[in-house]
């Protein structure tokens, strides 16, 4: 077998790839990679922000409007999918959200709580569950997830946030586990801090810093060994190396890329 | 375009397995590549490999057990090559299964000295030069027994425990001169190491069987597949990575 990488056939050339909330960062980013490795993409997003990703894209990704919290509409997701292409070979579950503000359990609106956990976890679940059987019956499929620097270690006042992610990573090895028999491999990303925070923390950090953002990425980037925050690009590069067949025998595992914030 | 275009790199164990097969691809994407390993007719075959396919590399007897050896690898590299970017430290040894009460403390002393003290003479030697040019990847290789016990392997699991916090240790460290640290841990490979423990095996087909059965993706990984981890490490695919240590065990560590 050769080792050459870099044939003329691009690396995901034709793969069917859906990818969650990617209608902005590190979603959207991954797209954009995946789609200039050769596959084919579907663009989920709860908002309309997918539509923009897909048409950046072109002929080769179609927008399908979901929310991933619900079990019906995640189904229609995937339903979609197999009536247009038959197949699907990728399913990065990326969707996610945070509260507009940290808060503690104590601070913790149950109604915060149960919408975290629905959107972060279940929807990991439900997308995987309609999306799994349809890979089991091809014997072949890659699943990644987006996890957390917060599902590793805690972070000041993000309960639920981290929680919620902790579980995606658990959930990983677990559907690494049981899917593995049928060629499946699923694997999830911990990106760190990101240099550009969710559209949901916004106006909770514009009011905490005076200074704005950058405020707030000083104080992370000093306790950052390499000296910078995260992009979705280097997300995007990891979800590549996951996805493709260069991580053939890759599976179960949580990838940390966060410039080993987490080693100090 | 290769993903190692203009880079040059050292791997050592380069003879068989994964350090040949880590050659190969880096060779394949690009780079200019220094192999090394203690044993020179064998290195010497690969080098001739890796040239008929069109690479360039340079093959030097070393024995990472002794840091006159790792010295002048270093300095072969930069006589040929004029720089150094990545350095796959790869050469690891294996003893036969001894409860560690029973192991003799020469034994010890030689698999730490080549798995785990290999790894600080190599960045004895490499860190000034990277250092000077403010930039550098290394590539330890750890082992998915790192993480789980082995009954009869306490000095290979612990050896390669020790690889794990070293990256750690030495990412913190590289961070501040623009140095990545990161560290491979395969699992089950199908490489000439793997066949000697099957060898001391009083049968052979069913430890095989055994072997697989604990491997979720059921099947013994190839020496490219660990090769394409380190490739990932050693590019800049995983720029904003360090410290990290990437399993390729097929999912065992899952469990």
């Amino acid at each position: 077998m050769s080792n050459t990488l870099h044939s003329s056939v691009p690396e995901l050339h034709d793969k069917v790839a859906i990818v969650t909330g990617a209608g902005s960062g590190i979603g959207r980013e991954s797209a954009l990679l995946f789609a200039e490795s050769g596959a084919i993409l579907v663009i989920a997003d709860i908002n309309d922000s997918g539509s923009e990703t897909a048409n950046l894209i072109g002929d080769r990704a179609r927008f399908v409007q979901v929310d991933v919290a619900d079990w019906s509409d995640s189904r229609r997701l995937i339903d979609k999918v197999m009536s247009e292409w038959g197949r699907i070979d990728i399913l990065f579950n990326n969707a996610g959200i945070d509260l507009p503000e940290a808060t503690t359990v104590v601070e913790t609106h149950e109604a915060d709580w149960d919408r975290i956990m629905s959107v972060n976890s279940t929807g990991v679940f439900n997308c995987s569950h309609h999306a799994l059987s349809v890979m089991m019956s091809q014997q072949s499929g890659a699943v990644i997830n987006t996890a957390s620097r917060a599902g590793l270690a805690a972070t000041f006042g993000e309960a639920a946030y981290c929680a919620s992610k902790a579980a995606v990573i658990s959930l990983t090895r677990q559907m690494a586990f049981d899917y593995a028999p049928y060629n499946i491999r699923i694997n999830c990303i911990c990106p760190g801090v990101m240099e550009k925070p969710t559209e949901d923390r916004r106006e909770f950090l514009e009011a905490k810093f005076s200074d704005g953002i950058q405020q707030r990425n000083n104080h992370y980037i000093l306790d950052n060994p390499l000296g910078r925050l995260c992009t979705p690009f280097d997300i995007a590069k990891a979800a590549l190396y996951l996805v493709s067949e260069r991580s053939s025998h890759v599976t179960g595992i949580a990838l940390q890329v966060d410039g080993g914030e987490l080693l100090l | 375009m290769g993903k190692l275009d203009g880079r040059v790199a050292i791997v050592t164990g380069a003879s068989s397995g994964i350090g040949r097969a880590t050659a190969q691809l880096f060779c394949d994407e690009g780079a200019l590549v220094v192999i090394a390993s203690r044993n020179l007719r064998r290195l010497n075959q690969v080098c001739q490999e890796i040239r008929e396919q069109g690479g360039e590399c340079i093959a030097v007897s070393a024995d990472v057990s002794k840091q006159g050896d790792v010295l002048r690898m270093v300095q072969t590299c930069l006589e040929q090559f004029k720089q150094l970017d990545i350095v796959v430290n790869n050469a690891g040894a294996i003893t036969e299964p001894t409860p560690l009460a029973l192991m003799d403390e020469s034994n010890w002393d030689q698999l730490f000295s080549t798995n785990t003290k290999s790894v600080y003479r190599t960045v004895r030697a490499v860190w000034p030069v990277m250092e000077k040019q403010g930039s550098g990847v290394i590539v330890n290789t750890a082992s998915l027994i790192a993480f789980k016990g082995v009954s009869g392997m306490a000095a290979y699991c612990a050896s390669k425990a020790a690889v794990v916090m070293l990256t750690k240790v030495l990412a913190i460290e590289g961070a501040p001169i623009g140095l990545r640290v990161n560290c491979i841990c395969p699992g089950f490979i199908d490489t000439p190491m793997t066949d000697w423990v099957g060898s001391q095996q009083p049968d052979l087909d069913a430890w095989i069987i055994e072997m697989h059965d604990n491997i979720p993706l059921n099947r013994s990984g190839r020496p490219e597949e660990v090769a394409r981890a380190s490739l990932f490490l050693a590019s800049d695919d995983s720029s904003y990575m360090t410290g990290q240590a990437i399993l390729v065990d097929g999912g065992v560590t899952s469990s």
